[in-house]
């Protein structure tokens, strides 16, 4: 069974070149990743699709990831076995089976927003330009953090986590890198079959994602390298599915270590949500949803006492009616209370940092948020009932001021070259907001994941992007749980000549990516002020995590 | 579109627009003669005619949405302050006289403009809001006719279950027909929330009816409630001829005004009416009606409320090209003389 490597060009400007070179099945399950996976499921999981699997050749100096790149595939990187049993060998690859192939970068300067000018009657403000990144990354000062050898695995971090490319890596000597797509990867991550690559694996897995969120999150500003470093060490990544508690109030925060030893601690939340719920009159309510980059069960490790609300890891309301085919799960980092205590004592800007903290959680809810009170309880049912909380870039028409002339629609239809809208002005409403069909760019983007051609995957900005490959299977579109992707029928003349005919394809909101200043047309078009797309925090702060609700502590 | 404080820049830009005008046209007193033609009368005239041209420029700017010249609401205010500030510049142009005919055309059609334009601004100020609050269930309206069928299709079937035959057997085939082509048009997500087609829906629905067939016609006038309903009769007759005579008309078009379903009030007393008549097995029925009907008065009021939202354009449009016309013509023609 040949596999076509041809299919996929290189990306222009990449620098990389694929090898026009077919393998066969009996060849590519030679490789490790892919050590006892069946013809069947290959076949099942069109990893023998063009372009799903491509063999790359970098020569010294050429970049294979660039950070804060969208990244929907990971790199095997070849060992030299490996190419010799696949029928070749690179010219001026060292021999020596240690050797250091590739180095990995990491930006080293900080990320700010763009300050924006101030406006001349509004018009001024959208005549000028605004970068989509804010750091230059070519002329940004890197540091190097690792390097890489054959037989490893890179670029899994943004097929597991929808997120951007989160280093860059270099080849520092002439390398075969097997390029394989989200979907193939999904398969060599959950191979059974060759169990020690894939507890491999999941230990590099850990051990990047620690180190990643350690060294970029905010709460450990300011805590030296050598303390990160070794921090790493001691802490431990915790994953949590959709619904599993976290924290039980009045239940002591523990976690087995690694050394099997039981210690009280706190978590970092490294990759989804957490919701904390407490008693309060009339039932369990949810009163704070906490993110990435938060930290919960401090309290308790800071003043002794029980935590007073439970944590859960987030779920989206409405998945359990849809067919999921997959689940995104909460990653914590587990920071035992020595190495948090030891943080307390010798950083002072991390003890400051907690300190402020507990007081802004443990203070009595002020008098607007008091007066609030009816709304912000009655309302956060059904603020959470409607998935608000995963808006980071959520879409609500205030209905106050809608005419209801559909220029919104009209715009996004026309911003898209196939001319179909990927907004319908129709949804369910909070308050006097009309919340949409539309992509809200959801912090647990579900849609991505189980796509069987990973053609649907989070873009560079977290938009949403559906590949030209999509098949139209519709996974995605019933399991997006805010019906924001829709299916259209292509017209005959498109699927003349198709040998495998896809007679609908999905589409989603990209929040008009295409367009140079990144303003959604929807908004852009709106004539009455009506249209607005903003982080639900933003829009909705006593909800969405502004300071009423973080009242809740644990 | 809401006037709130965002306008405040474009409120005191006008006001000042205004008073420097006015200063202007005081110190610079009119002449014998027309007074458009001098310098300062012709500076306000040029001016004028700018301001008109801007305001007409937002038709073009919604046609072309790609066009990154500033945001729509930005045209919009623009619009709607800068054509204001087009009349009193007129009047200075004018030194406040009509002049000749095609001048005095000019007046009248600058000052329908703007009022009409003031009536479409009040309307987008006021009416969002009604529609908000009056309007729980809306829907939108390009689906309002879609709504209105399924509206017709479930009091159709409701009566059709309580009677257990056709209350009009002529409209089974199109509401089968309809139902048919909305299983296979509608996006699953809406597919599920359709209420389910009953077997003798599809039976009777065998012969294809013509696609106009559900479109809305223009329903007869309305009986009076002792029409149709007649002491002494059988209760599932009475059903029906209150289907055929008062709800099916009043779901083809529930936003004509006047009839016995229009007002809530009225309505409930109809319903009141008609239960005395009824056997108790019947009631479920006709509070299923009722819903029916209260969804359909729903949609009547947001079809009103829509075409006054919109409706001032079929004045406001027309008009101001007319003087965007005219106010060019004006200009070649004094400029050649």
């Amino acid at each position: 069974m040949p596999i076509d490597t041809t299919i996929m060009e290189p990306r222009p400007g990449s620098g990389d070149r694929s090898i026009p070179k077919s393998v066969s099945y009996e060849q590519i399950v030679q490789l490790a990743p892919f050590a006892g996976i069946t013809a069947r499921i290959f076949e099942n999981a069109r990893m023998f699709k063009p372009g799903m699997m491509v063999l790359r050749v970098y020569q010294r100096g050429e970049t294979i990831i660039r950070q804060l790149d969208a990244g929907n595939s990971a790199f095997y990187i070849l060992t030299e076995a490996e190419q010799e049993r696949l029928g070749f060998a690179v010219e001026g690859a060292p021999r020596d089976p240690d050797c250091d192939l590739a180095d990995v970068f990491v930006l080293d300067v900080e990320v700010r927003p763009v300050q924006r000018r101030p406006k001349l009657f509004g018009l001024l403000a959208t005549i000028q330009q605004r970068p989509r990144r804010a750091p230059d990354r070519e002329s940004a000062p890197q540091k190097r953090v690792a390097t890489l050898q054959a037989g490893e695995i890179v670029g899994e971090m943004s097929c597991l986590r929808h997120t951007p490319r989160s280093a860059t890596i270099c080849a520092t000597a002439p390398l075969v890198a097997l390029e394989m797509l989200r979907n193939v990867f999904e398969k060599v991550n959950n191979n059974r079959k060759n169990d020690e690559f894939r507890q491999r694996l999941e230990r590099v897995y850990a051990k990047r994602a620690i180190y990643s969120h350690l060294e970029n999150s905010p709460m450990l500003q300011g805590v030296g390298a050598e303390m990160l470093r070794d921090l790493q060490n001691k802490v431990k990544l915790v994953v949590k599915k959709p619904g599993d508690i976290i924290i039980k109030v009045g239940e002591p925060i523990t976690e087995e270590l690694d050394s099997g030893e039981i210690a009280r601690g706190a978590y970092l939340i490294s990759l989804g949500q957490v919701r904390i719920i407490q008693e309060r009159p009339g039932g369990d309510q949810i009163v704070a949803i906490r993110r990435r980059g938060d930290i919960i069960g401090e309290i308790s490790l800071v003043l002794g006492t029980p935590p007073n609300a439970t944590c859960i890891a987030y779920e989206h309301p409405t998945l359990k009616q849809r067919q999921f085919p997959g689940r995104n799960e909460t990653e914590l980092i587990f920071v035992p209370k020595a190495s948090f205590d030891a943080l307390m004592e010798s950083v002072p800007a991390f003890k400051k940092r907690i300190d402020d903290l507990i007081e802004e959680r443990i203070k009595p809810p002020a008098l607007p948020d008091l007066l609030e009170d009816t709304f912000s309880y009655g309302g956060a049912r059904e603020f959470h009932e409607l998935g608000l909380p995963q808006g980071q870039k959520l879409m609500v028409i205030d209905l106050e001021r809608c005419t209801r002339c559909d220029e919104c629609v009209r715009a996004c239809a026309a911003t898209h070259a196939d001319g179909r809208t990927r907004l319908i002005r129709e949804g369910p409403r909070f308050g006097h907001y009309l919340i949409p069909a539309t992509c809200r760019q959801c912090r647990d983007p579900v849609c991505v994941i189980g796509c069987p051609v990973a053609s649907i995957h989070t873009g560079a900005g977290g938009e949403i992007v559906i590949e030209d490959w999509c098949i139209g299977c519709k996974k995605c579109a019933q399991t997006c749980p805010y019906d924001a992707i829709n299916m259209y029928e292509r017209p005959e003349s498109e699927t003349a000549g198709e040998t495998e005919k896809v007679a609908e394809l999905a589409v989603a909101c990209d929040q008009c990516q295409s367009l140079t200043d990144g303003e959604p047309s929807c908004v852009y078009s709106c004539p009455h002020e009506a249209a607005i797309r903003k982080d639900v925090n933003e829009l909705f702060p006593i909800h969405g995590g502004g300071a009423a609700s973080s009242m809740a502590g644990t | 579109m809401k006037v709130d404080r965002s306008h405040k820049g474009w409120l005191i830009f006008l006001g000042v627009a205004t008073a420097v005008g006015g200063a202007v046209y005081a110190l610079s007193p009119p002449p014998n003669g027309p007074w458009g033609n001098t310098w300062t009368g012709l500076t306000f005239g040029v001016l004028a005619l700018l301001m008109i041209l801007f305001a007409g420029a937002l038709g073009v700017r919604k046609k072309v949405l790609l066009l990154r010249v500033g945001r729509v609401q930005t045209w919009t205010k623009g619009h709607l302050w800068v054509g204001a500030l087009s009349l009193p510049f007129m009047l200075y142009h004018g030194a406040f006289q009509w002049g000749g005919p095609l001048t005095t055309v000019l007046f009248i059609l600058l000052i329908l403009v703007v009022l009409s334009g003031i009536l479409g601004a009040a309307l987008q100020h006021t009416l969002p809001t009604v529609m908000m609050s009056d309007l729980p269930n809306e829907a939108t309206y390009e689906h309002i006719e879609r709504s209105l069928v399924d509206l017709r299709c479930e009091a159709y079937e409701h009566v059709w279950a309580a009677c257990g035959e056709p209350p009009n057997p002529e409209e089974a085939r199109k509401i089968a027909d309809w139902r048919r082509r909305d299983a296979n048009q509608r996006p699953p997500a809406h597919r599920a929330t359709t209420a389910p087609m009953s077997a003798e829906t599809v039976a009777a629905g065998n012969e294809a009816a013509p696609a106009q067939m559900l479109t809305v016609e223009l329903a007869p006038k309305e009986p009076k409630l002792s029409e149709f309903i007649k002491a002494g009769e059988v209760p599932r007759t009475v059903l029906k001829r209150f289907y055929n005579s008062v709800l099916r008309d009043y779901l083809r078009t529930p936003w004509r005004r006047g009839g016995l379903l229009t007002r809530r009030e009225p309505e409930a007393r109809v319903f009141e009416a008609v239960r005395t008549e009824l056997e108790p097995s019947l009631h479920e029925t006709l509070d299923d009606l009722a819903a029916v009907c209260s969804d359909a008065r729903q949609i009547g009021r947001q079809a009103r409320l829509h075409r006054w939202l919109h409706g001032w354009q079929i004045v406001h449009v027309p008009l101001a090209m007319a003087l965007l016309v005219l106010a060019l013509v004006h200009a070649v023609m004094a400029l050649e003389k």
